[in-house]
C-alpha cells in the first residue's frame, strides 16, 4: 500500500505542472555553478547558480536528465555531472579514476550528441574536445568549484543547454530505445512490464546517507532470495518505481510542508486530494516554525478540539503519514498510517483536549507542539535532546489513540523532582498520560484542567495543601531565597507522612506572623479535613496528581492577585 | 475437492512480509493466501495432494508494532559447505561479530484468522479424498503437526485449532489492501504471483490460481 499510495501521488503531482515535479527519466539535482560556453567551445566564464537561503548560500535545485545510480561505478550523466566528469579535476587523490570518469562522460556526449546539428551540442562537443583536465586548476574559483555539480549554458542564452529543446528530444529518444530489463509483474500496478533493478535513490531523511537511501533494496546477499538479484527480488516496474521514488522525493525536499522530524524518524504525511490539512498537520505537530499566528490553523485548532472539523474541509480525504528511519544505506518504515481527515483530525483533537490545562503564562501555547512537549522531558542544560524512541511512542499514540508511553510520565516526574519545577507544560503531559490510561483502561479517575474543590483524591489534595503551604511561608517571610518548595517537594511528593506533619507544624509559625494568616490557615482546614491519613508513600501516577494539584492551586492563587 | 476444511489460527506476533519491503521488513496487513497455506502444509501434506486457500477471515483488529533485530549479513557460500562435506576439517563458520546487520521490523501483534481450504490432487496417484480429509481433520484436532506452524517469519509460531464454524469477524466494511501477494510460482522460475486484495467485513476471498484475477 505504501508504493502504491506514493505512486498515486506522483500522479496527481505530475498532472499539476507547478508542482516542480519531474518528468520521468528527469531528476530534480542541486547545482552550484553554470559554464557559460560560447559558440565554438571557449569556457568564457563559470556562473555561480547558488541562492542565499537564511545566512548560507544553498546550491539551486534544477531538473536535469536523469543520471544513472553511482555507488562506486563509473556512469556519466547527460549534459551535468560533478568536476570530476565535466572537468576531469578533482581534490579526491586518485588521478586515474578521475580520468576515467572524465572519460566516460566525453563519451556518452560524442556517442548521443555527435549527429545534432544544434548549436547547443556542437559548442559541447568542442569544449569537450579542446578542454584539458590541467585548465581547471587555472579557473578563477576553483577552489569553491571542487565539490560541486556543474551544468553548461551556452553564452547568450537564459536557459541551461540540457533545457534546450533538441536536447530533451535527444535525451527522450534514448530513454525510450534504452536496454529493456527483465519482464514482469509489477507489484504496484498488477500490469506486466519491464521490471527496475535499481530504484532511484530517496534524499532528505536525515541522518540517512547523503547520497540517498532506499526504501526497496536488497544490498546484501542474504537478503536476496531464489537466486535474485538486487530489487528483481521485489518486481516492481521502471514507471512506477520513478514514480514513487520521485513522489517520496518530492515530499522530503527541504523546506517541504509535508515532512516533519520526530526523534529520529522522518515523517512525511500527504493527501489523496488536495486539503488545506496538508499543510495543516505539519505546523500543528511541530509548530516551531510559525508564530502561530495563523487565523485558519487556529481556527482549525479549536474545531478539532471540540470534536468538529471546519465546514469547508473535506472529512473523506484520505490521509497518509508514513514514518522512516535510516539505517546507513537503508530506510525502515517505522509506522504507516493511512486514514481520513476525520479520523485524524478525531485523534489530534483528543489529543488536544487530554493535554487542556489552565495555563499560567498568556504566551504558554494553547494548543502545544510535539517538540514543546518533549522538550519537558529533558533536561535544559544537557544537549542531548529528548529520547528518540520516546518521540516515536509519543507520535503512535497521538495517531493511534493509544496510551501515551509511561516513560513520558516517569520523565516528566523526574526533571519535576530535579528542578522543582512545575510548568504548564509538565502539568499538561501529566494530565494527559493520566487520563488517557484511565479512559482507556476504564478507571475512574478525574483529573481537572483549573483547581477543582470538590476533587477528593488524596495525592490532588495533597498538592494543593503543599501549594497553600509554601504561600503561607511566602506570606510571612517575603523575599525569602527559598522555599520549603525547594527543600521539600521532592520527599513531600513521594512519602507524604513523614514530610507533613513537620510542615504543618512550620506553617502555624508562618500562619502567627503573616498578616492575614487566618486566611490561609482556614484554607489548609478545608484542604486537611478531607484527608483521613497521609499515605506512608505515593506512586508515580500519585506523584503526577500531586504535581498537578500544586500547579493548580498556585494558579488560582495568582489568579485572585491579578483579580 | 468436494469438501473443505476449516482452520482457526492464531498468535502473539506475525510477519507477513511485503516482497518490496523484505530487508527492513513491512508486513502485510492480513495474512497472505502463501502464509495460510505453509500452516496448512505443517499440520498435514504428502507430495500427492495441493492445499488451495479459498477465504481467509480476520479475526482481530490489525494492530503493528515495531522491532529492530541483529542478523547476518551475508549467506555461507556453497563452496565452503561442500568443502566440508568433503573435508570434516575444513572451517564452516559464520561469525555474527564480524557480519552484523541490524534490521528493523514492521510487524503485526496479537493476530486471529480463520483459513478456509481445500485440497487438489496433483497426479494420477493417490487419489483417496476420504482418507486426507479424515487425516488432516484428526491430526487438526489433536494438534499433531510435522513442523511448528508459524504466521509468515519462523520465529512467530502459531496455535492452530480445528472448528466446524469459523466466527464472525469484529471488522466491518469493505477496504482494499492493494496487489497482494498470491503465493510463489515455484514451477516457473519462482514467479511471485499477486491478486488485488479486498477485504469485504473481514473475509478475503482468495482467487484461483489460474483464471485473469492473478496476474503472472
Amino acid at each position: 500500500m505504501i508504493l502504491q499510495s506514493l505512486a498515486s501521488y506522483y500522479d496527481k503531482l505530475a498532472a499539476r505542472s507547478e508542482s516542480g515535479c519531474a518528468r520521468e527519466g528527469f531528476s530534480r539535482e542541486k547545482v552550484h555553478v553554470s559554464l557559460v560556453i560560447s559558440a565554438d567551445g571557449r569556457l568564457i566564464q563559470t556562473l555561480d547558480l547558488r541562492q542565499q537561503v537564511g545566512r548560507k548560500l544553498a546550491p539551486r535545485e534544477v531538473i536535469v536528465p536523469q543520471g544513472p545510480k553511482k555507488s562506486v561505478n563509473i556512469a556519466a550523466s547527460f549534459l551535468w555531472g560533478n568536476t570530476a566528469y565535466v572537468l576531469g579535476a578533482d581534490d579526491k587523490g586518485k588521478p586515474a579514476r578521475t580520468a576515467d570518469c572524465h572519460k566516460s562522460f566525453v563519451e556518452l556526449h560524442r556517442r548521443l550528441l555527435g549527429s545534432s546539428s544544434d548549436d547547443g551540442a556542437r559548442a559541447v562537443l568542442r569544449f569537450l574536445d579542446t578542454w584539458s583536465p590541467e585548465d581547471a586548476a587555472r579557473l578563477e574559483y576553483w577552489q569553491d568549484m571542487l565539490k560541486s555539480n556543474l551544468v553548461f549554458q551556452l553564452d547568450g542564452d537564459t536557459q541551461f543547454i540540457h533545457e534546450r529543446l533538441a536536447m530533451t528530444k535527444i535525451w527522450n529518444a534514448r530513454l525510450s530505445e534504452s536496454e529493456r530489463g527483465v519482464a514482469g509483474v509489477c507489484l504496484v500496478s498488477g500490469e506486466r512490464a519491464s521490471i527496475a533493478r535499481l530504484h532511484p535513490a530517496i534524499k532528505g531523511v536525515r541522518d540517512a546517507q547523503s547520497s540517498g537511501a532506499a526504501i526497496v533494496s536488497f544490498n546484501l546477499d542474504a537478503f536476496c532470495s531464489y537466486g535474485k538479484e538486487q530489487n528483481y527480488n521485489a518486481p516492481v516496474s521502471e514507471t512506477r518505481a520513478f514514480a514513487y521514488a520521485t513522489a517520496l522525493n518530492h515530499l522530503l525536499r527541504p523546506g517541504s510542508s509535508n515532512r516533519i522530524h520526530i526523534g529520529d524518524a522522518t515523517t512525511v504525511f500527504w493527501t489523496e486530494r488536495d486539503s488545506p490539512v496538508e499543510a495543516f498537520f505539519g505546523m500543528v505537530l511541530d509548530p516551531r516554525d510559525t508564530t502561530g499566528d495563523d487565523r485558519e490553523l487556529a481556527v482549525f485548532l479549536e474545531a478539532i478540539r471540540e470534536g468538529k472539523l471546519p465546514a469547508e474541509i473535506d472529512p473523506a480525504v484520505r490521509f497518509y503519514i508514513l514514518g522512516l528511519s535510516p539505517n546507513a544505506a537503508r530506510l525502515s518504515v517505522r509506522f504507516w498510517y493511512a486514514s481520513t481527515v476525520a479520523e485524524i483530525s478525531g485523534k489530534l483533537g483528543q489529543h488536544f483536549r487530554d493535554l487542556g490545562m489552565v495555563r499560567s503564562f498568556d504566551s504558554d501555547p494553547a494548543f502545544p507542539g510535539m517538540w514543546h512537549l518533549l522538550r519537558e522531558t529533558c533536561n535544559r542544560k544537557s544537549d542531548d535532546g529528548p529520547a528518540p524512541l520516546l518521540a516515536g511512542a509519543v507520535m503512535q499514540a497521538i495517531l493511534g489513540g493509544t496510551l501515551y508511553p509511561q516513560a513520558l510520565l516517569s520523565a516528566v516526574i523526574g526533571r519535576i523532582r530535579a528542578e522543582q519545577n512545575i510548568t504548564y507544560l509538565r502539568a499538561a503531559l501529566i494530565k494527559a498520560v493520566l487520563v488517557r490510561k484511565a479512559r482507556i483502561l476504564g478507571q475512574r479517575l478525574e483529573v481537572p484542567m483549573a483547581l477543582d474543590r470538590e476533587n477528593k483524591n488524596v495525592a490532588y489534595l495533597l498538592g494543593r495543601l503543599f501549594a497553600v503551604l509554601e504561600r503561607a511561608q511566602q506570606d510571612a517571610i517575603p523575599g525569602a531565597n527559598t522555599t520549603i518548595k525547594d527543600r521539600f517537594y521532592g520527599s513531600a511528593s513521594a512519602t507524604p507522612r513523614v514530610v507533613f506533619p513537620q510542615l504543618l507544624r512550620l506553617a502555624q509559625h508562618h500562619i502567627d506572623k503573616a498578616e492575614f494568616g487566618r486566611v490561609r490557615d482556614r484554607q489548609i482546614e478545608e484542604i486537611v479535613c478531607d484527608i483521613r491519613e497521609f499515605p506512608a508513600h505515593l506512586g508515580l501516577e500519585q506523584q503526577g496528581l500531586f504535581a498537578i494539584g500544586y500547579y493548580q492551586q498556585r494558579q488560582d492563587f495568582f489568579k485572585k492577585n491579578a483579580n | 475437492m468436494a469438501y473443505g476444511v476449516k482452520l482457526k489460527v492464531w498468535g502473539d506476533y506475525a510477519c507477513f512480509t511485503r516482497p518490496e519491503m523484505k530487508v527492513e521488513r513491512v508486513s502485510y496487513d492480513v495474512m497472505t493466501p502463501s502464509a495460510a497455506r505453509a500452516v496448512l502444509e505443517a499440520v498435514y501434506w504428502k507430495p500427492a495432494i495441493q492445499w488451495v486457500v479459498d477465504r481467509i477471515h480476520v479475526l482481530r483488529p490489525i494492530r503493528f508494532m515495531n522491532i529492530r533485530r541483529n542478523e547476518v549479513a551475508s549467506k555461507i557460500p556453497l563452496g565452503s559447505v561442500t568443502a566440508a562435506m568433503k573435508n570434516p576439517r575444513s572451517p564452516l563458520v559464520l561469525f555474527i561479530e564480524e557480519d552484523r546487520q541490524q534490521r528493523a521490523a514492521l510487524i503485526l501483534r496479537d493476530v486471529v484468522y480463520g483459513i478456509e481450504a481445500h485440497f487438489n490432487y496433483t497426479g494420477g496417484e493417490d487419489r483417496v479424498d476420504g482418507k486426507h480429509l479424515d487425516t488432516f481433520n484428526r491430526r487438526a484436532r489433536d494438534g499433531q503437526c510435522f513442523a511448528q506452524p508459524y504466521l509468515g517469519c519462523r520465529e512467530f509460531s502459531a496455535a492452530f485449532e480445528l472448528v466446524d464454524e469459523i466466527p464472525p469477524s469484529p471488522l466491518k466494511g469493505r477496504q482494499d489492501l492493494g496487489w497482494m501477494l498470491h503465493d510463489i510460482d515455484f514451477g516457473d522460475d519462482m514467479q511471485p504471483r499477486f491478486f488485488r486484495a479486498e477485504m469485504v467485513d473481514g473475509v478475503i476471498t482468495v482467487p484461483r490460481l489460474v483464471g485473469g484475477e492473478v496476474r503472472t
